[in-house]
């Protein structure tokens, strides 16, 4: 029985990947019940990408997907155009796209009867939402652009939103505020674009109370859009906010990485008969200093005063093995007013030490296609580069077999040796073109 | 070889199955391997039924059913059992209905037939007692025969595989297959005037076609793919220096998507 393991490690394997867009009614304005699959006409596939504190703790990238698609029959044509597959429906613009990838196995049995198996379960690699314009051209070709959908929140600001109390609301009360948000007569305004389910928002809930969200005329949110709340709110808790392959919205620690192991990946000279060996390329590996800090400020308070802030620091001291010795200090200032007293600001500031003051290795590798794994999952990397003789080849040979006299030093070096060493994933990549996979992730304790 | 119109079986709502209607729209997916299987008729003695209804009256002369596993079937227009197709060429049987075949793919040819309906009904399978199973039904009719056949060395087909390789660290290749797509390459030589429009008239068609070189009722290599012809029409190129020589030129096809 085929497994997304066995299919991922055979040599020749058959894959598969369709694109589906959902349009809205003009009627209700909501989206229609089934996807429409445009996979015929893509030219070009693009590139998924979801990423988190890759190039700075606590700042997220909406990464962009750009489909090409072949428009020969104006079927990308604006709504207006008869010809167009969105004649007679609501823009093309937050049309919903959804991706799907995977394995397939196939086999004729001696009935006559083909079994046909897609590999993982849920097929779905990605679900986002058309933003951006679509240009025609004399290709005949259009790129669709493809955001996260998280795109929905920087679509709208903030002091709209209704449900502020006077006392102020938590991280986790602001984003079940936006889950619930109505155009004031009963039709949601966001979970549309999320599966039309409370089920599609995993959410954390929070404690600590955020004095300065009480009203929608507060002065941190009058200019603010719903994105640029949540991940202020994410900075505060140390959370992440990112939309899982299927399309679920999460809004929870970081640092909560489960104890299975999602993948485990197998590259040079390390076997393994359940992975098999899907390790193309290490693009690097190494400590990565630009994540690393040995001294946490948080400034929680308006004013410029030695006690609006809160600051956990390691101290440098003049020794081989102290680490701001030997890197110096690198410093993270953060600066958030919602941070309500100086108990939230200690915890926050020594929560992001502990993780950020740590020297964790990045390995940054590329794999042939692997179709289920998600960002913060736990995974386990085997490599072991070529063996290296340090010394001249004369210094092989033992000379005196058996013998203590004689023998020379056979000592060999390796340049990149792992054996089970486990990561979370920060930031995952699947190039659908090539169907491979580009990770970033960072060391865990094993 | 021959030139096949656009498959008049395209839509859903066209067909009527007796079992498993969710996978009924595999009848008409190009995809073999989404095969159409009955439920519950895995005994030789129960008929299944297919029948395609064409929403309006249709012109066919080429019918195909591929990728199946049945060995007694009946192939009838209209409803009517005896409404058996006459075939003309050679076959294990002279009229649509198959008693003991033994192949997975039959190409039927037989003179154009005006109906609104075809129905397969299935008896028995290759293994007894099994599900029937179908992967694809084509129902159309004859654009072109091209009875102006190429040498054996200027005919080219081509099954290309769509496929990325990947070089793993260790210098090891893994394939990943994404589709099969049947291409040709037809090198013809002193073709008529008459050969040549005919042959233009089909360059022309702003539709697909269906290619189908070597279409038999029995023994059938499989080939009957929706194309298209892309490039130059280079067939207005004398053959030799004497006009009765007639045209030379090439033509290519290659397979549409699914």
């Amino acid at each position: 029985m085929a497994t997304v393991k066995s299919l991922s490690k055979a040599n020749k394997t058959k894959v598969f990947r369709r694109a589906y867009v959902k349009r809205r009614l003009v009627s209700t304005g909501l989206f229609e019940t089934d996807w429409q699959e445009i996979s015929e006409d893509i030219k070009r596939w693009g590139t998924i990408k979801s990423e988190v504190d890759t190039f700075r703790a606590s700042k997220f990238r909406l990464s962009t997907l750009m489909l090409k698609v072949a428009n020969d029959d104006g079927r990308y044509n604006p709504e207006t155009d008869d010809a167009s597959l969105w004649f007679g429906y609501a823009s093309r613009e937050r049309s919903l796209v959804k991706i799907e990838a995977g394995y397939v196995d196939e086999s004729l049995g001696a009935d006559g009867i083909w079994v046909r198996n897609e590999f993982p379960t849920d097929t779905t690699a990605y679900v986002g939402v058309m933003s951006g314009e679509i240009l025609l051209n004399d290709q005949n070709s259009v790129t669709l652009r493809v955001k996260p959908l998280t795109q929905v929140f920087r679509e709208f600001p903030a002091q709209l939103l209704t449900g502020w109390t006077s006392t102020g609301i938590t991280a986790s009360d602001f984003i079940f505020m936006l889950r619930d948000m109505t155009d004031g007569s009963s039709n949601y305004l966001f979970r549309p674009f999320f599966g039309d389910t409370t089920s599609n928002w995993n959410v954390s809930t929070t404690t600590v109370t955020y004095s300065d969200l009480n009203t929608s005329s507060a002065k941190d949110i009058i200019d603010a859009n719903c994105w640029q709340v949540i991940q202020k709110l994410a900075e505060s808790e140390n959370f992440v906010p990112y939309v899982s392959r299927s399309g679920v919205f999460n809004f929870g620690s970081k640092t909560s990485v489960t104890a299975t192991t999602a993948w485990e990946f197998y590259g040079i000279n390390t076997y393994n008969t359940e992975y098999g060996n899907t390790i193309k390329k290490i693009k690097n590996f190494g400590f990565k200093k630009t994540n690393y800090y040995s001294r946490v400020s948080v400034r929680y308070v308006d004013t410029d005063t030695e006690t609006s802030y809160s600051i956990v620091e390691a101290t440098m001291a003049v020794a081989g093995d102290n680490a701001v010795w030997n890197l110096g200090h690198r410093i993270l200032n953060i600066e958030n007013f919602w941070i309500p007293n100086t108990v939230t600001a200690d915890a926050l500031a020594q929560t992001i030490f502990d993780d950020a003051s740590v020297i964790r290795n990045h390995l940054e590798f590329t794999t042939s296609f692997i179709p289920q794994i998600e960002i913060l999952d736990r995974i386990e990397v085997s490599y072991d580069s070529a063996d290296k003789s340090p010394q001249s080849r004369w210094d092989f040979n033992n000379w005196s077999p058996g013998s203590d006299e004689l023998y020379w030093d056979d000592s060999r070096g390796d340049s990149l040796v792992m054996s089970s060493k486990a990561f979370k994933i920060l930031s995952a990549k699947i190039n659908l073109d090539k169907m491979e996979c580009d990770y970033i992730v960072r060391e865990l304790d094993n | 070889m021959e030139f096949l119109g656009l498959n008049l079986f395209n839509t859903s709502t066209q067909s009527t199955v007796d079992s498993n209607t969710a996978t009924a729209t595999y009848l008409y997916n190009r995809d073999i391997v989404f095969q159409w299987s009955s439920d519950g008729y895995d005994n030789d003695l129960t008929t299944s039924s297919v029948t395609i209804n064409f929403g309006s009256t249709v012109e066919v002369n080429r019918f195909a059913i591929l990728g199946h596993n049945l060995k007694d079937f009946t192939i009838f227009y209209d409803g009517t059992t005896s409404n058996t197709f006459s075939l003309t060429t050679t076959a294990a049987t002279t009229t649509s209905d198959f008693s003991a075949n033994s192949d997975t793919s039959n190409y039927l040819r037989f003179d154009t037939v005006t109906l609104t309906s075809i129905t397969i009904d299935m008896q028995s399978t290759h293994v007894a007692d099994s599900e029937k199973g179908i992967g694809y039904v084509f129902a159309g009719e004859l654009d072109y025969e091209l009875t102006h056949l190429p040498a054996a060395s200027g005919y080219k087909p081509v099954f290309d595989v769509k496929e990325i390789k990947h070089l793993i660290g260790d210098g090891g290749s893994r394939i990943h297959t994404i589709q099969e797509k049947f291409n040709a390459m037809i090198k013809l030589t002193n073709m008529t005037k008459a050969v040549r429009d005919s042959l233009k008239s089909v360059f022309d068609r702003k539709d697909p076609f269906n290619f189908v070189p070597f279409g038999t009722s029995t023994g059938w290599d499989e080939v009957l793919r929706e194309c298209v012809w892309p490039g130059k029409f280079d067939l207005y190129t004398f053959a030799d220096n004497s006009i009765d020589a007639g045209y030379k030129g090439s033509i290519k096809v290659e397979e549409t998507p699914f």
